[in-house]
């Protein structure tokens, strides 16, 4: 009897123990260093020829402004920049998969998301832009513990450097 | 009962506490968007120069200092002014730039912004459109006539005039019904704040509750300036009137410093019951009134008897017209909306906000001065509504509620009206999201067909010309909007899921409905509208249709704002196809005026619609910049001769040639 109630304890304890671990998980937001975690230089791309996308010189001043913001830690200022740029040039994926990266950085995972998607869904299915956003969902998914998206997010990044059959 | 007594106090407690925080010392500023100058910017120099003057630059032949431009052949040179934006500080700089074709051509800087112009102030913290007024200012006749009509007793009592109750009781008593309120104006006041439609015991000793507590909270100066800023004075159709300002505009159109004794004696009189006393529609009785209170004024010593002679004599003199809106205060009415929706309350009590929002002057301009067309396009009888945002940002540029800017009314915001064909892309993107085997090539008959509905009635739905095409494609269904072709394919969908369909996309549909919900047997505002049709310029990015950018305190610190998901998951494959579709509308289908006759260019997307006898004309349409939504009808909701096409539409293409 003392046996069984031993070993009920133990199992009380160890379900909290589960339960604080995956309480503090939810509730521990913790920034992405995005260099290392996104744009991974080591990634190799053997896609079709990089492009840089058509953007306004405008815009691409406040991509590098908002860049140096996020290096130094300042990742709502990096948005406000972003979204500058955005009205700018609000079809523009490069634009919308900086801001996705930027809410990253600012453990607004529920806004990475929704950017990064956007840029799935929108963006280029080839190349840099098309690994970037499919990286981005997934981490912003896994970390909202939507590990459906996060799932189908990855199975896609291959597609993004396969190549596809020549249409002549 | 401790349990309910506790809470009840923290209730009313609350209740005190916002009407002291109800006035700002420093108002809250509303933006418009600033004007970004950068290479490839789609500008004509009279956009330019129409916000430049807007934003009070003075053109100049010289070299231009801070606030003055110089203009010549297409060039312009700009001192700007400067202004702290929350991403960073513009300092005041000199801007040079050239535009051909209406596009910038080049600017030095390469990119610069000029400072926002101010489209509105809010005085209180529940953002009501309202001027509020010192005490002060008021005439002194008003405020001592006030308290004389309404509660003698104010100087003295603490919130509760317990001979007043027992006055009104014994009278009520008498009467058998309730004849008399007893009510002090501290209660009043409480009462604005309290929404309470019938005259409960409840309400009695919530409102004697809070009243006792908000005098010791506030002056009685300070209840006396809340109770003349905040009281209910009228409707103008379903506007309300509140406070001294807007009733003395609304009446008299004069400021409240230039009331007479006698206007300032009818507008004491009618706030024992604005409705009962309305001057405009009761003048007889509304007369009387102001006759009783000049008397009570008389015997009270508020005025002597050359004053009381002289008013006595006086007709009301009301106005004809009440103030005419500016072009910017129906796009304020969408920010004050969503102000308090999306940001906490203890943040937006703050004094000193910068609201930043996406208006954009100069479209606005053109749209405020398309709606004053309305009737000399179309018929004297009917009412406009005009919304306009970025086709893929869904941020809203521009807000008009009425052809008129005499009218307080914002249909674009309020007005809720059916949709007809509007709806029939959601019918169809349902069709391509939830039907195996189904796309826009598939055949569909657009045939006479009888539906029986939930109360097992039989409904046959008709074309609008009457006839029948047979056989056709999906897409041309929607092209030529064909009902029975719709609705035979919304049998498929069936109407259960079609609605859970509309409700995945952010609307809200009533369960057991008719079948006619497939022909837009539903009614939705103009800004409903444009937010469903913003899925499909969006290409399913933007749900919600925004009016704010940012709002930061006076620190300028940008206030975080509530989450706004987008959670349609639509794809975007689906979105295309309809658009698709949309776009053939606008060259063949039931738009194609806008390429014939507006020979408007670039790839148009849009639909027409309209309800039984044209008690509804619309038009919902983008480009690649701007969509917009136009609804025209009247009030009253009789018939018109317009179709989406005829009327509508017509608003739509005058405002898209002049952008």
């Amino acid at each position: 009897m003392q046996r069984q109630n031993k070993k009920n304890l133990l199992k009380t304890y160890a379900v909290l123990l589960l339960a604080a671990l995956l309480l503090s998980n939810c509730s521990n937001r913790k920034a992405i260093d995005v260099e290392d975690s996104i744009r991974d230089p080591s990634a190799e791309n053997d896609s079709l020829i990089q492009v840089n996308p058509m953007i306004p010189e405008a815009v691409r001043m406040l991509l590098l402004e908002a860049d140096e913001s996020i290096s130094q830690g300042q990742g709502s200022q990096a948005i406000m920049t972003l979204k500058r740029a955005l009205s700018i040039s609000p079809n523009s994926a490069l634009v919308q998969q900086h801001l996705a990266e930027a809410y990253l950085t600012e453990a607004d995972y529920q806004e990475a998301l929704y950017w990064s998607s956007l840029v799935v869904n929108q963006g280029p299915d080839q190349g840099e832009l098309c690994e970037r956003s499919r990286r981005t969902q997934a981490l912003a998914a896994e970390l909202m513990g939507r590990i459906d998206i996060q799932a189908t997010a990855l199975e896609s990044l291959i597609s993004c450097s396969t190549r596809k059959p020549a249409r002549f | 009962m401790t349990g309910l007594l506790v809470p009840w106090y923290f209730y009313i407690n609350y209740i005190t506490d916002t009407i002291v925080q109800d006035k700002w010392d420093v108002p809250s500023v509303a933006y418009a968007r600033p004007l970004e100058l950068y290479q490839g910017l789609a500008l004509s120099p009279e956009a330019l120069v129409f916000e430049l003057d807007l934003l009070g630059y003075r053109a100049t032949n010289k070299k231009p200092q801070s606030g003055q431009y110089q203009f010549a052949n297409n060039s312009f040179i700009i001192h700007s002014k400067g202004f702290q934006f929350p991403d960073l500080n513009s300092p005041a700089q000199i801007i040079s730039l050239s535009i051909k074709n209406n596009q910038l051509a080049s600017v030095s800087p390469p990119l610069a912004r000029l400072e926002p112009h101010i489209i509105g102030r809010f005085y209180t913290s529940d953002f009501e459109n309202r001027l509020p007024i010192d005490l002060a200012a008021i005439p002194d006749t008003m405020i001592r006539g006030l308290q004389a009509v309404e509660d003698r007793d104010f100087k003295n009592h603490h919130g509760v005039s317990w001979f007043g109750i027992l006055r009104a009781a014994v009278k009520n008593l008498l009467a058998g019904e309730v004849v008399q309120g007893g009510s002090t104006i501290t209660q009043q006041l409480v009462k604005n704040k309290l929404s309470y439609n019938q005259n409960s015991l409840l309400r009695k000793a919530h409102e004697a509750m809070a009243a006792s507590i908000l005098e010791t909270k506030m002056s009685k100066a300070e209840i006396l300036e809340s109770y003349f800023n905040e009281v209910y004075w009228g409707q103008e159709g379903k506007a309300a009137v509140h406070g001294v300002v807007e009733a003395a505009q609304f009446y008299f159109a004069k400021p409240v410093s230039q009331l007479s004794i006698a206007e300032q004696a009818l507008l004491i009189g009618i706030i024992k019951g604005p409705s009962w006393y309305n001057p405009y529609r009761q003048t007889k009785r509304a007369l009387l009134r102001r006759d009783v209170v000049l008397k009570v004024w008389l015997d009270t010593g508020v005025i002597d008897t050359e004053q009381y002679q002289i008013s006595k004599q006086s007709a009301l003199g009301l106005s004809k017209s009440r103030q005419l809106k500016t072009d910017f205060d129906d796009f304020m009415d969408v920010v004050r909306k969503q102000i308090n929706s999306q940001f906490s309350l203890s943040d937006l009590r703050r004094d000193g906000l910068r609201i930043f929002t996406t208006m954009d002057p100069y479209v606005q301009f053109k749209t405020t001065q398309t709606a004053r067309q309305t009737r000399a396009w179309l018929d004297d009888t009917v009412e406009s509504a005009i919304l306009v945002s970025g086709t893929n940002t869904g941020e809203l540029v521009a807000v008009s509620g009425s052809q008129s800017a005499a009218s307080q009314y914002n249909r674009a915001l309020l007005a809720k009206r059916q949709i007809g064909s509007l709806i029939k892309p959601l019918v169809y993107l349902a069709g391509l999201e939830l039907l195996p085997n189904f796309d826009l090539q598939t055949q569909l008959q657009d045939a006479p067909l009888t539906v029986t509905t939930q109360d097992q009635k039989t409904w046959q739905p008709k074309n609008w010309d009457g006839k029948s095409m047979g056989a056709i494609s999906a897409m041309d269904a929607l092209i030529y909007s064909r009902n029975q072709a719709t609705v035979e394919l919304g049998m498929r969908i069936t109407l259960t899921k079609f609605i859970g369909f509309l409700q995945q996309v952010g609307l809200q549909v009533q369960r057991n409905r008719h079948p006619a919900l497939f022909l837009g047997a539903m009614e939705l505002t103009p800004f409903e509208v444009q937010h469903v049709f913003g899925l499909f310029s969006s290409r399913g990015g933007k749900q919600y249709v925004n009016s704010i950018r940012y709002v930061t305190d006076q620190n300028n610190q940008v206030l975080s704002r509530s989450q706004q998901s987008t959670n349609h998951q639509i794809s975007v494959e689906s979105i295309d196809a309809i658009n698709r579709a949309m776009h053939l509308i606008t060259t063949a289908g039931t738009a194609r005026k806008l390429t014939t006759n507006f020979q408007l260019s670039g790839p148009l997307f849009g639909k027409t619609g309209t309800t039984n006898a044209g008690k509804d004309s619309w038009y919902v349409g983008f480009d690649r910049r701007y969509l917009a939504t136009v609804w025209v009808g009247r009030d009253d909701n009789k018939a018109t001769p317009y179709s989406g096409s005829s009327g509508a539409l017509v608003l739509w293409g005058h405002l898209f040639k002049n952008l």
